[in-house]
């Protein structure tokens, strides 16, 4: 009974917050930033509402306040600036690290830590490469000051 | 009935996407200040925090085929199994409160992680400085 009853203001609280907004893979009701980090562009995504994601490394949704910042390798052919509704020449899934900070229900599918928060959650991922690959970089980043990301790709033969 | 459902389709949709990568090598950090429930596919492992919590996990994959380079430096002569990926680098993370604001990564794998592995060795003073920089986050890489 209790659980009940508990459930129809959580089942209106979900629909509410999604009429919000909606946006799939970062198209919809998403405010974009693009960043110009030297060797790599910081794609900022922000939504508000429900937010589903279909790329490998940060498959998953959001059902609330999300803000993601995607490293992307090599730079986007985009000039830096704001942008709404879609980040232009984006390719989901060709970041070299992203940070996300998200508030309401997360649910994150991709490997290797799949879960589900509720709350305040925050997931940066310094690297995630297949098994085998050889790069050498350095990313320098502020969550905070996300234009002030400085990426750096040296050759793999170096030092040589 | 539709609470079932919902919970049957996102665990599927987990199962699905979670086997349909190999493993990576994975620097990654997590916070969370409410309920989280995740599973680590690498450990076959699960767990449920309420509360605050902070995790900084890196997984090295185990199973990478040695390059054939390393055969002329003798480690690896011969070798026809596999063994973990060479992966040299250095991660500084800066927090502010309950939350990371901000790093520094970097990171050199395969054959840069050997180069760097080499350089530390060298008998010029400066190569060796400069990797060991790289390698302890004071400069980024060349």
């Amino acid at each position: 009974m209790v659980f009940r009853c508990l459930s129809r203001p959580a089942l209106v609280g979900i629909v509410l917050i999604s009429c919000a907004g909606c946006a799939v893979d970062g198209r919809g009701l998403t405010l974009v930033d693009l960043y110009d980090a030297g060797d790599a562009t910081v794609v900022r995504l922000r939504t508000l509402g429900l937010a589903v994601r279909s790329q490998p490394d940060d498959a998953g949704f959001t059902l609330g306040l999300s803000d993601r910042l995607y490293v992307v390798a090599p730079p986007l052919s985009a000039a830096p600036g704001r942008y709404w509704f879609a980040p232009p020449a984006w390719d989901p899934g060709r970041s070299i690290a992203m940070a996300s900070f998200s508030v309401g229900l997360e649910f994150l599918a991709a490997r290797p830590e799949p879960g589900l928060s509720l709350g305040l959650s925050q997931r940066v991922v310094l690297a995630q490469l297949p098994a085998g690959a050889s790069v050498l970089r350095s990313i320098r980043m502020s969550l905070a000051n996300p234009e002030r990301t400085v990426v750096s790709v040296g050759e793999v033969c170096s030092p040589c | 009935m539709l609470r079932r459902c919902l919970f049957l389709a996102m665990s599927v949709q987990c199962v699905l996407l979670a086997a349909c990568q190999t493993q990576d090598l994975y620097v990654a950090s997590n916070t969370v200040v409410g309920v989280h429930a995740h599973l680590n596919t690498a450990r076959t492992a699960g767990s449920i925090q309420i509360g605050y919590d902070r995790q900084f996990a890196t997984i090295i994959p185990r199973s990478v085929v040695p390059p054939a380079e390393q055969d002329d430096e003798g480690t690896g002569a011969g070798v026809t199994g596999t063994e973990a990926m060479a992966v040299a680098g250095c991660s500084q993370v800066t927090v502010d409160g309950p939350f990371l604001t901000g790093f520094i990564e970097n990171l050199a794998t395969g054959a840069a992680a050997r180069n760097y592995a080499t350089a530390l060795k060298n008998a010029d003073a400066a190569k060796a400085k400069e990797a060991a920089d790289f390698l302890t986050c004071v400069r980024p890489s060349p």
